[in-house]
């Protein structure tokens, strides 16, 4: 079948995409103003060494927003994607290994103070964050992005 | 570009555009965390190198060392016992006979409160009511020029 048969893996990738790029930039905002109470929230985790923390804390919501960004308009989509799988992951990690210890502390997934506390449900909802974001890393083509609209004045 | 590339491109962007929100942000964090700050939130309460020291020379607690890795040969404090988080069962299990919960314990680690505080909250749920943390870790132990030994497996 070739690829014109199938326009709904365009809006499914399309779909994806925005999800995820809108979740990860939303994700990133709060963090970007306040990068003391996410070092705090990242803190609580007791998982990053401390000359990592302020680091840490200051590069991953830039490493969120810039990856949202590129994927809402479809720039090096398959690598935005990748990382924010990757990052999905370590959170997925960082959230179990805060309920087997039995950490009653705010996630710091969106809001910096007053979130989320760790919860199962916020294992599942990362693990459908995740699946998601694996739609556009592994996705053969994206049809209405930058990427494709570049590669095609290229040629 | 292979999506590793791409990936890589991104943050590479993301390493710059961090650096120049570090300069330009007015609440900018340090580049070194203060750990006594983020210490606030540790399960157990800090002991300083000081008042740890009065304890070891008076012997009322004991020290437990919970660097990660294995303990033979590496610089401790004399007469430590071995707990570390990640066979933190079996250390136990080979203390059991020497270390009870009732016994007031002191946690040492590299310096970070992060490993040395997750073996605290381990040890209290195990039913440790007196567990304090070294401030400053071995390091500031050793800057203080208190004893140390690197022979002793500290299970003896």
């Amino acid at each position: 079948m070739s690829d014109h048969q199938r326009p709904w893996l365009d809006i499914l990738v399309l779909i994806c995409r925005w999800f995820v790029g809108l979740v990860f930039l939303y994700a990133s905002l709060d963090k970007i103003q306040h990068p003391e109470a996410f070092a705090q929230a990242i803190a609580n985790y007791r998982l990053v060494p401390m000359p990592l923390l302020h680091p840490f804390a200051v590069l991953l919501p830039v490493v969120e927003a810039l990856c949202g960004l590129v994927l809402l308009v479809g720039w090096q989509r398959r690598g935005a994607a990748l990382l924010c799988s990757l990052m999905t992951l370590v959170f997925i990690v960082a959230i179990g290994s805060a309920l087997a210890r039995g950490l009653d502390i705010s996630c710091g997934c969106f809001h910096t103070e007053g979130g989320h506390g760790v919860g199962q449900d916020l294992l599942i909802r990362d693990i459908g964050l995740l699946i998601v974001a694996l739609v556009p890393l592994f996705a053969p083509r994206d049809r209405w992005s930058l990427d494709h609209w570049l590669a095609r004045r290229g040629h | 570009m292979s999506v590793v590339k791409q990936a890589l491109v991104l943050l590479m962007i993301a390493l710059v555009l961090a650096g120049i929100l570090w300069l330009v942000h007015p609440e900018g964090l340090p580049l070194q965390a203060d750990a006594e700050f983020y210490a606030l939130d540790l399960s157990a309460p800090l002991v300083s190198v000081d008042d740890a020291h009065d304890y070891y020379e008076s012997g009322s607690h004991y020290f437990v060392d919970t660097r990660a890795g294995a303990p033979e040969g590496r610089i401790s404090i004399p007469g430590s016992f071995v707990i570390r988080e990640h066979s933190l069962a079996d250390d136990l299990a080979e203390v059991m006979d020497f270390l009870y919960p009732e016994d007031p314990v002191i946690l040492y680690g590299n310096g970070g409160p992060l490993l040395v505080d997750a073996v605290a909250a381990r040890l209290q749920e195990r039913g440790f009511l007196d567990v304090l943390i070294l401030q400053g870790g071995l390091q500031a132990w050793r800057d203080a020029g208190h004893p140390v030994d690197g022979q002793e497996d500290g299970h003896e």
